[in-house]
């Protein structure tokens, strides 16, 4: 049966060292709550959706510009129907617009946001409280509850 | 761990001091708020004024068909330019004084580009014909024309103030769940629809973390790109003292200057009025100081290119248009710029300057009035002393033009003070991380 325990730590230090021993002997970390971003992150997919949300700007101000002028081809100023260097300015604008709000919208499902709170949250991890989530099979419980209460930990409650 | 976090510190202590400022204003501070909406009303009522009367209520004329309102918008781009660049420019340099001005200088610029954006319009006589600006479809197939500076304004405008948004908003997410988690009632359901329920989960902070220095990377090409645009709004015309590829680097340096200047004018009463000395200290009034110095010393250097190249060029009408601008009516309107943008800063060379909060206040102040006046000495200057003395004019602004800049100028500061009551003027998580990672910021 797997089994769920939860402890809260006064430190990143202390977190860092509870999750590494409780990890050692056969938890799994589930989820870690934290007042500030951990020191060490993986990189985050939503760089692809920047990539992806800039070269789609960038398409889409070429197509904005080049599509309206050859719709009416006017030549305004001396200037030729299709004008590189001033429509160049309209496709970074929009390579950066696009950028963000794909950036915003990765990042909205890569961290699954807006959610409502979990029924474990618990308003101290928003202050001065780091709180770590770790699975075990239910004869793991003991050794990984005492790996975690040496590092400093407060086991809070252990739920099937 | 490389680089470990060793210094204790009381993060509850900083989670209650940042918060404070949310809380209900005193009679003082709603008193000051009311006599700001006062003026914004006055502004709006002279502006609707002007809609039904006509520009000829403006000053505005034929040749100088560019007076204050322009002058104006060109302020505000500028005073806006400088707040994201700071943020991001200080976040991906990874400045360590950064978070005690951050949340300020992005909030002064979304409320500045706002400001902004109505000036356009404002100076449009038929407000209501504003969307022949968007490329919108119609049934005539009429779009607009993309090789103009004055669209490629539109879009740079509208992406600046888009993104700086975005910027100021994502920012603010794990500050507005703190909000959530001490407020009740109304107050709570409104943070936590803005906090989108964050929890501050090991996978939140990885996403935000990667999405925030990248908003900061798009961020800070954008701000050269939109200050060198406004800047092209004048450089692709033909006019004499307009004409010139210097424009965009100028103008993105005075940006920076104006927009540090606003900066120190607002952090200064902010620091005080909101009890936050302990997170915005005399050191980094004096790093700011550093960096208004430097970018002074740029401006100055751009006067004295434009000038020397005008004589340099051997060209009699740009000699004309230089020397107008430095003689008669325009000649007082130099001096009150140099002495607001290159010699009032230039005293912060000296260390006792840039630490003396009344003086950074009185120079920052300077160099706002500065900027605005290099801002109408440069415009309405080329407009009525061009090519042909006979075609040559005046331009003086009407009462009208400066209601609505008073009105413009209220509506600034009624939003900027009303939003450092709502959230916390201090980014929380990024001062506990620094005074997790550095000892506490500023103790």
């Amino acid at each position: 049966m797997n089994v769920e325990l939860r402890a809260a730590f006064s430190s990143e230090e202390a977190l860092e060292e509870g999750r590494r021993a409780a990890a050692r002997v056969g938890g799994r970390i589930e989820r870690v709550r934290s007042p500030v971003p951990p020191h060490e992150a993986d990189v985050s997919p939503v760089r692809r959706w920047v990539l992806a949300g800039g070269l789609a700007g960038f398409a889409s101000g070429w197509a904005l510009t080049i599509g309206t002028a050859l719709a009416w081809p006017l030549r305004v100023g001396g200037k030729p129907i299709i004008s590189w260097p001033a429509f160049f300015v309209i496709a970074f604008e929009l390579t950066i617009l696009f950028a963000a709000l794909a950036g915003l919208v990765g990042f909205l499902r890569a961290a699954r946001l807006p959610r409502r709170s979990a029924p474990d949250y618990r308003v101290a991890t928003g202050v001065d409280l780091f709180d770590v989530l770790v699975s075990c099979e239910a004869e793991q419980v003991g050794p990984i509850r005492d790996a975690l209460v040496n590092c400093g930990g407060e086991v809070l409650e252990a739920a099937p | 761990m490389s680089g470990s976090r060793v210094h204790p510190v009381d993060l509850g202590r900083i989670h209650e001091d940042l918060l404070a400022p949310v809380a209900r204003p005193g009679r003082s501070y709603v008193l000051a708020l009311a006599a700001l909406a006062a003026v914004l009303v006055v502004g709006g009522v002279a502006w609707l004024d002007q809609v039904v009367r006509g520009l000829h209520v403006t000053g505005l004329n034929n040749p100088v068909g560019w007076g204050i309102y322009i002058t104006t918008f060109v302020f505000w781009v500028g005073i806006a330019h400088s707040g994201t660049l700071i943020s991001a420019v200080l976040l991906l340099f990874r400045a360590r004084f950064r978070p005690a001005i951050s949340r300020a200088a992005e909030a002064m610029t979304v409320f500045a580009v706002m400001t902004a954006g109505l000036f356009p319009l404002v100076h449009l006589g038929r407000v209501w014909k504003f969307y022949y600006l968007l490329p919108l479809p119609n049934e005539r197939m009429l779009w607009p024309n993309f090789r103009s500076p004055l669209l490629w304004d539109v879009f740079a405008v509208t992406t600046y103030v888009t993104v700086s948004t975005c910027f100021l908003y994502y920012g603010l997410i794990p500050d507005l769940a703190a909000l959530r988690d001490r407020s009740t009632g109304w107050q709570r359901t409104a943070y936590g629809l803005a906090s989108l329920g964050w929890e501050g989960t090991d996978q939140q902070w990885r996403h935000y973390r990667g999405l925030y220095v990248l908003l900061a990377g798009l961020a800070t090409p954008l701000v050269i790109s939109v200050h060198s645009v406004v800047s092209w709004d004048f450089a692709v015309s033909v006019l004499p003292g307009w004409h010139t590829t210097i424009f965009p680097p100028y103008f993105v340096a005075g940006a920076i200057l104006s927009g540090l200047a606003m900066v120190l004018t607002l952090g200064i009463p902010l620091r005080r009025w909101l009890c936050l000395e302990h997170y915005i200290t005399i050191e980094h009034f004096d790093k700011l100081a550093r960096l208004l110095l430097f970018t002074s010393l740029i401006v100055t250097y751009s006067y004295a290119v434009e000038y020397l190249m005008a004589f340099y060029s051997g060209d009699s009408i740009e000699i004309d248009i230089f020397t107008f601008r430095a003689t008669g009516a325009y000649g007082v309107m130099f001096a009150v710029m140099l002495l607001g943008n290159s010699i009032a800063p230039a005293t912060f060379f000296f260390a006792r300057c840039r630490r003396s909060l009344p003086w950074l206040f009185t120079v920052s102040v300077l160099v706002n009035i500065g900027m605005w006046l290099e801002r109408y000495w440069l415009i309405t200057s080329s407009l009525s002393h061009d090519f042909d003395p006979a075609a040559w004019g005046s331009y003086s602004g009407s009462t009208t033009e400066f209601l609505v800049i008073a009105g413009s100028m209220a509506m600034f500061l009624l939003m900027f003070w009303t939003f450092v009551r709502v959230v916390p003027p201090v980014p929380l998580n990024e001062v506990k991380e620094e005074a997790l990672l550095h000892g506490e910021l500023g103790r």
